[in-house]
């Protein structure tokens, strides 16, 4: 029975996922399809939340349930209502594929909830690929309009840059297991304590993270990502935005930490990569002119900073790392929603598209300024609270370089940042006319800003969780 | 402060600030009434310190009446009233206002028995007599004020410094210094009161200011700023060496060149220097007869200083000319303020029975007691050219002479309006009064007077110069004149000893003259409104060019990065796995 | 003072309370009303301050702690001391003028006007009350976000690129901060700034941690050649916007010097004093050149804050009683004064809508009373004897004598300019010169604009006068930040 409630988010997802099946055997009732996507997302939310103080070990040692992952369950489910609430009646899915649609996104939504708890590397591959599958699927699914055909060709660049990732990733796997002999990574943590810091090692970890890396979007796995965003429709550049990389943060900690405490090695790989990232990000972005792909830039900067976390190697730095990410969560789901909200039949949206939204949706321009100065890294919003976090678990572990580096490159950030606010409220608009919101959207602008304001005023809750979960 | 005591100033202050609200109608006496008011107030006036005020960790002292504060009041009083008498037709009360701060200044200036107080009221004064200047509204007006302004404010610096350096040592008190072993600060502050007192080098604001000034406005001018720098030296510095070749060369230097001045007001002016040197040389031998004398010249010159520009002002008011070129004759039109004018003359170059007879010889008088005989000696001699040029050559280009007025200056030409001609009337009678009722000067003075002016040997000797002056003054305006019955050598005597003078005069002296003028016309304002523009400039350019090229710079890497990630997939690919072997080499670097 | 009413809370919070209620009204009249009398409550609340402060206490008062982050060792830490309180006062006050000001001036999107002020005032409170370094920090940035969004929305001609400027620079100023504040943390373990102060740190140490401060705090104030950003600003910002910077926001800058540089890295300060001098004597000099320079009244009276802000940093790095003293004095001074000659070129610009001074000339013929308050904020702001800057001007100048006369020597000259600019720009607007424009439709201030500026000159002339008014409530505060300086220089030392 225990095993039951224990398992009981990802039972729901995968029961919702086969309702969602049955439905789209069914013709086209996209209404109902939707319906019911919405309703297990919500039955998902209630089941993580009920099984949020469940501790168990399922499937002999292979699938962990404790608070660490019941806890990302619990964001993934939230994180799964606001990408329903963003994608709404998916305009810009193709109409005969619109219940598929739902259908992919339970599943790769069951997929990382899978992830977070798996414990064992194979457990691990296998929920990955289930995670990602489905967006490998749905990023083609954009409606087809003259002249853009480029979500195929996105599709391809991701599917060969996860299949590539994957290898390596599962190359270093092998490593790991030729060197543990195990492969739970709670018996590798045993087996591989002997052996902290040797070359041989820390090449096995570096070649599995890269698997994580590249669904976090970082440097080097980075260059899909523009691209993806770009192609892809707006919902599910939303989704591959947002909660992918959590997930991949989330594993990204359990393999770290089978490095030991201080390896510095690694923790310079890591530094390495942080650093790089957040420099490519950041410059490149500079110059962009679509919103998707300069958030698709801005992302990989992110990534950077997330990374901040792991270079400290301490539950401090993964707490933050954690806290940050499910931040970023909220605030790249505001910029999404308000790309969503703004396109209207699902154009891409350039920059300048925005202007004199203040005037077409006051609330949208609201939602837009909180999100991007949260990105930014202003308090109060979130975006502040977690850089510091990552800062000071850094810079507790003195890697001062990184962290003036780090900064500096948030004070360039803002640039482009600012060129969207300048947009949204600046400047005045060429009579476009006012956007009209339903109070789905309406409730999902309110929700956003008022989790990126708590998050950032009252992180408190949040982080102590995420300490308390990753405390052996 | 511990009892009621009204400050002088506070009545003109508040005067000056209630004069908008007046009605038009009832304006004339109200601006009669506040001097005279003024004036009872001073009169009234017991020695002993009042005003103390306690203001952060330092007492101010508003009110330190002594003997020789008092005189100075009496007369800064007295002239306030004729002053705005002189005024009272203005409509512009603005002008008003300006006058009576200006005086205020002056008279808390006097009063204060503390450096700080001091200062408050010596920036007021400069700031409000700028006013006076600005007021004329000629185009060269703003100018001229922001010159001046700049130049007491410099002034006023160097005092601040002085202070500021003198209290750590001293304390606030305002006394004397230790003139015998000045300090850095001593010399700070002297130099701003010399700048006030017009000593040159620092001398070339006060020809400039004063005849750009309104007529009106140059009545108080000539008046208040150097005679209160007089007062200053006074109390800070009597009995400084230095001050006295001081005096003597300011004494001469006004003469020169008053000499040479063609504009009437300007040349009064430059006369204001040479008087006020016989003050300032007075206050350098610092004996009591001479800081008498100094104290009695002040009051004398207030007077007879404030008549002439008065008549001069009354010509320029009704002509609206005041060159000697473009003048002349005018007796015929105005007899009373010729009257007026001549009295001032005659008082100016000590004529006996003048005011200035009874006090400028006492200087002149301790300069020999201190057996400075090359000081009484120039001073003399200075006071013959006074005597030349203001006794004579003033009256006689402007009333008599060859009349070289255009024929609408001549038109305009008329006496002056009533309250200008009472208030030169009752200047005239006080430089008469001192000149014949010695006491009443003297009394006042801070120190008893056993000197008597009218003795036989003075008298005469007085006499004999004015008189061999005015001879040689007739004699070679004569001369200038072709006059076929003179003998030829004395003609050519006279002409070219007329031609040596006025050559020597012209060429290095005036040259000099006109070099230290342009020079502080340049340093005042030209350089510094360069060097603003310049400033202003490298701002635009420089500083903010290099912050927004910097950010540009950024945006520019940033967009020439941005063709690194051409979405090319193989390429991609490649460039991640290269970056993948890279990190495992510097992996193995990092792990050997 | 546990138990007690959270005053300072209050005075954080209720902006932003009256901030979310504004966001709830539509009328306009109802929102300027409820704006004003919302900021006239908080300035009367702050009152109650200024009567409970206990200005024989050198330390910190009316203070309120919380646990906030207990993960992050973060804390909710607020007090008081004689120049903070200062600080607090002079944002309560400035803040109801500033939307007097904007009664008219601000015609559209006057809503969000009212929030972004209204915000605004309570981050600035928070940055002046908070005790915490990271709640300081939060406050510090999040302040960049309404003022941004002041000059960008409501801004002049240039203002897009005004705001992006103040953005860019103040943040980019503010990043080593951050890391300033962590690296601190690493050492002291803490993020409370009391706790920060006094401590042993190594030589090394706290010179980074100044110069981290330094360019952060150098950026707001601005110090020459950080000042870039300020005309830019000043210039496009709307009139409450411009009086918001010059007021409050400069002094943020100074703020900072005197809490944190002097007392938590004494011997940073004691190694880099000279050069900042310096730069504080170049700044008065340039500032007065530039000024002299300027036709544009709003450039003059934005420059003239150069220079003036180089007399504050000159007091604060004399490094003795007088110069702090009169630092503080000049901060006050400062804010009222400059505040005043912003609200008196916005009144001329909502009249003829130019700032050129050639076009004012001989205004006074037309508005006595503007003349009136614009001449008596003039000779304040070029330190006239009876006027308030001249006793802190005075101070700062007899604190950095006993520092070096030849700084003082050096810096006479920007005196003089100071009263030069000031007076030309009097003598233009009020008297005129020789061909005046016809003024003759412009009307003289209303009963609203000379309410807004009443309070201003009456401060200028109390403080002038009296001025044991401020004196008297930062002397042992002062003193203490003296004797922390020197004594902690001592424990750097050995």
């Amino acid at each position: 029975m225990t095993t039951l409630a224990a398992f009981l988010p990802e039972l729901v997802l995968l029961l919702g996922s086969l309702a969602l099946f049955v439905v789209t055997l069914g013709e086209g009732g996209v209404a109902l399809a939707r319906k019911v996507a919405m309703g297990v997302a919500l039955a998902a939310l209630a089941a993580a939340i009920l099984s949020l103080d469940q501790r168990t070990l399922l499937f002999d040692g292979a699938y962990q349930v404790d608070l660490f992952s019941q806890f990302l369950k619990l964001v993934f489910a939230a994180g799964f209502v606001l990408v329903l609430l963003v994608g709404g009646h998916l305009p810009d899915i193709r109409q005969d594929l619109k219940p598929e649609y739902f259908l992919f996104l339970a599943l790769s939504l069951c997929g990382l909830t899978m992830l977070v708890s798996s414990a064992e590397l194979i457990t691990l591959v296998v929920a990955l690929e289930l995670s990602a599958f489905p967006l490998y699927l749905m990023v083609p699914m954009r409606r087809e309009r003259e002249g853009q055909r480029v979500q195929m060709e996105s599709a391809i660049k991701y599917i060969m840059f996860g299949v590539a990732a994957n290898g390596v990733m599962l190359f270093g796997m092998s490593y790991l297991y030729g060197l543990g002999g195990t492969t739970s990574i709670a018996g590798l943590a045993q087996a591989l304590r002997p052996m902290a810091g040797s070359p041989i090692l820390i090449a096995a970890l570096a070649l599995t993270c890269c698997g994580l890396f590249y669904k976090l979007a970082l440097f080097p796995f980075h260059f899909w990502t523009p691209d993806v965003y770009q192609g892809a429709a707006h919902e599910t550049a939303g989704l591959i935005a947002s909660l992918p990389k959590l997930g991949a943060v989330a594993v990204l900690v359990r393999v770290v930490s089978l490095a030991g405490p201080d390896s510095q090695a690694l923790a310079g790989l890591l530094a390495l990569l942080a650093v790089a990232s957040i420099f490519y990000g950041n410059l490149l972005a500079l110059g962009q002119q679509d919103f998707k792909r300069l958030l698709g830039f801005s992302g990989i900067a992110h990534a950077g900073y997330a990374l901040i976390g792991f270079v400290a190697m301490d539950q401090a730095g993964y707490a933050a790392a954690l806290y940050y990410l499910t931040g970023y969560l909220l605030m790249v789901l505001a910029c999404f929603a308000v790309i969503f909200l703004v396109s209207g039949e699902g154009a891409n949206v350039r920059i300048e598209d925005l202007a004199g939204l203040h005037r077409r949706s006051p609330l949208l321009a609201l939602t837009l300024l909180v999100g991007v100065f949260a990105l930014a890294g202003i308090p109060p919003f979130v975006g502040f609270m977690g850089k510091f976090a990552l800062l000071k678990a850094a810079l507790h572990k003195g890697h001062l370089w990184l962290v003036v580096l780090a900064v500096l490159n948030a004070a360039l950030a803002v640039y482009y940042y600012l060129r969207v606010v300048r947009e949204a409220c600046f400047r005045e608009s060429s009579d476009q006319p006012p956007i009209a919101l339903s109070w789905p959207s309406r409730l999902l602008c309110l929700l956003l800003i008022a989790g990126i304001l708590g998050l950032g005023i009252a992180p408190g809750a949040v982080l102590d969780t995420l300490a308390a979960s990753l405390s052996p | 402060m511990t009892e009621f005591w009204v400050h002088p100033s506070l009545i003109l202050i508040l005067g000056a600030l209630l004069l908008p609200l007046v009605p038009r109608g009832l304006r004339r006496a109200y601006l009669f009434l506040v001097p005279l008011l003024v004036f009872a107030r001073v009169l009234l006036l017991e020695p002993g310190t009042f005003g103390q005020v306690q203001f952060l960790d330092w007492t101010l002292v508003f009110g330190r009446v002594d003997a020789l504060s008092t005189v100075f009041l009496y007369i800064m009083g007295l002239m306030c009233i004729i002053g705005t008498l002189y005024a009272l037709h203005l409509e512009d009360w603005g002008q008003h206002q300006a006058a009576w701060l200006y005086v205020a200044g002056s008279l808390g200036a006097i009063l204060a028995g503390d450096f700080l107080t001091l200062f408050l009221f010596w920036e007021l004064m400069a700031l409000s007599s700028v006013f006076l200047i600005w007021f004329r509204r000629r185009p060269g007006s703003p100018a001229a004020g922001l010159r001046y302004l700049l130049v007491h404010l410099a002034g006023g610096v160097s005092l601040l410094a002085g202070i500021a350096l003198h209290c750590r040592a001293a304390g606030w008190s305002f006394g004397a210094f230790d003139v015998a072993h000045p300090s850095l600060a001593a010399y700070l502050v002297l130099i701003g009161f010399l700048l006030n007192a017009a000593v040159p080098p620092l001398h070339a604001w006060l020809p400039d200011a004063y005849s750009e000034a309104t007529p009106t406005g140059s009545v108080f001018l000539c008046a208040f700023t150097t005679k209160t720098a007089v007062y200053a030296l006074c109390r800070g510095f009597a009995g400084m060496e230095l001050l006295i070749p001081l005096g003597v060369v300011m004494a001469l230097y006004g003469v020169v060149y008053a000499v040479l001045e063609n504009d009437c007001r300007r040349l009064l002016a430059y006369h204001i220097i040479s008087q006020v040197g016989y003050m300032v040389a007075g206050v350098g031998i610092g004996t009591q007869l001479a800081i008498n004398g100094a104290c009695a010249h002040a009051f004398a010159h207030i007077l007879y200083k404030g008549l002439l520009f008065m008549g001069c002002g009354a010509v320029l008011h009704t002509t609206g000319q005041s060159k000697f070129t473009e003048l002349g004759g005018l007796y015929k039109k105005m007899p009373w303020t010729f009257l007026f004018t001549l009295i001032g003359g005659l008082s100016i170059s000590a004529f006996p029975l003048f005011s200035g007879f009874v006090s400028k010889s006492m200087i002149v008088q301790a300069g020999f007691e201190e057996h400075l005989l090359w000081a009484g000696f120039l001073l003399m001699l200075a006071s013959v050219g006074t005597f030349l040029h203001t006794g004579l050559k003033v009256p006689y280009f402007i009333w008599f002479g060859k009349n070289n007025c255009k024929p609408e200056t001549w038109e305009r030409a008329a006496e002056p309006p009533w309250n200008m001609n009472a208030a030169m009337i009752t200047a005239s009678l006080l430089c008469v009064f001192i000149g014949c009722y010695t006491p009443f000067l003297y009394d006042q003075l801070p120190y008893p007077v056993e000197y008597h002016p009218y003795t036989a040997y003075h008298l005469s000797e007085t006499l004999q110069l004015l008189l061999f002056t005015a001879v040689g003054f007739f004699l070679l305006i004569r001369k200038l004149e072709p006059a076929p019955t003179i003998s030829l050598d004395l003609d050519w005597f006279y002409r070219q000893g007329g031609r040596l003078l006025q050559w020597l005069a012209r060429r290095p002296v005036q040259w000099l003259d006109g070099g230290v003028g342009e020079l502080y016309r340049v340093i005042a304002l030209r350089s510094l409104m360069g060097a603003a523009h310049l400033a202003g400039r490298f701002d635009n350019r420089v500083i903010d060019g290099a912050v927004d090229g910097f950010a540009q710079g950024i945006r520019g890497l940033g967009g020439r990065l941005r063709l690194a990630q051409r979405g090319q997939l193989q390429e991609n690919l490649t460039l991640a796995l290269l970056a993948l072997a890279g990190l495992a080499l510097f992996l193995w670097w990092g792990a050997a | 003072m546990s138990g007690a009413f959270p005053i300072l809370s209050a005075l954080i919070f209720l902006p932003l309370l009256a901030a979310g209620m504004a966001a709830l009204i539509g009328q306009v009249r109802l929102l300027r009303w409820w704006t004003l009398i919302s900021t006239l409550a908080i300035a009367g609340l702050s009152l109650t301050l200024y009567r409970d402060f206990d200005p024989s206490r050198a330390g910190f008062q009316f203070a309120e702690q919380a646990a906030w982050i207990p993960f992050l060792n973060v804390n909710y830490t607020l007090g008081l001391d004689g120049i903070s309180l200062l600080m607090v006062l002079l944002t309560t006050l400035i803040a109801p003028l500033c939307v007097l000001a904007s009664w008219n001036y601000i015609a559209a999107r006057v809503r969000e006007f009212m929030v972004c002020l209204l915000v605004m005032e309570g981050a600035m409170v928070g940055v002046f009350c908070a005790l915490d370094f990271v709640l300081f920090f939060a406050f510090w940035e999040a302040m960049l976000i309404p003022m941004a969004l002041l000059i960008g929305v409501w801004g002049g001609p240039r203002r897009v690129y005004a705001a992006l400027k103040f953005f860019i620079y103040t943040m980019a100023g503010s990043v080593l901060l951050l890391v300033a504040i962590i690296a601190l943390y690493v050492q002291a373990g803490t993020f409370n700034i009391p706790d920060l102060m006094g401590r042993p740190y190594s030589a090394s140490f706290q010179c980074w941690v100044f110069l981290a401060f330094f360019v952060s705090f150098a950026i707001k104030v601005p110090i020459f050649p950080f000042h870039t950003w300020l005309p830019a600003a000043h210039v496009e910002a709307p009139t409450a916007g411009s009086v918001i910077l010059a007021s409050v926001l400069l002094k943020m800058g100074a703020y900072g010097f005197l809490r944190f540089s002097l007392p938590i890295t004494p011997h940073g300060t004691q190694v880099f004093t000279p050069y900042v001098l310096w730069l504080s004597v170049a700044a008065i000099l340039y500032g007065g050149l530039t000024a002299l320079a300027q036709t544009d009244l709003k450039k003059l009276v934005a420059y003239s804050s150069v220079g003036h802000m180089g007399f504050i940093t000159l007091g604060i790095f004399a490094l003795n009683a007088q110069g702090i003293e009169g630092a503080v004095f000049q901060m006050v001074n400062h804010g009222i004064t400059t505040g005043a000659l912003f609200l008196c070129v916005g009144m001329l610009y909502e009249r003829l809508h130019t700032r050129e001074l050639d076009l004012m000339a001989g205004l006074g013929k037309r508005m006595p009373v503007f003349a009136t308050f614009l001449g008596v904020f003039c000779l304040s702001s070029l330190a006239f004897p009876g006027t308030n800057s001249f006793i802190g001007e005075f101070l700062v100048l007899s604190g950095a004598f006993s520092r070096s006369a030849l700084l003082v020597l050096v810096a006479a000259p920007g005196v003089v300019a100071a009263a030069a600019y000031m007076l030309r720009l009097l003598q233009r607007v009020a008297y005129g010169g020789t061909h005046n424009p016809d003024h003759a439709a412009v009307a003289d201030l209303n009963l609203r604009e000379v309410l807004t500026l009443a309070p201003l000159l009456l401060l200028v002339l109390w403080i002038g006068l009296h001025p044991e008014l401020v004196a008297g409530l930062l002397r042992p505060s002062v003193a203490h930040l003296v004797q922390q300086a020197t004594q902690a220089a001592a424990l750097a030392g050995r």
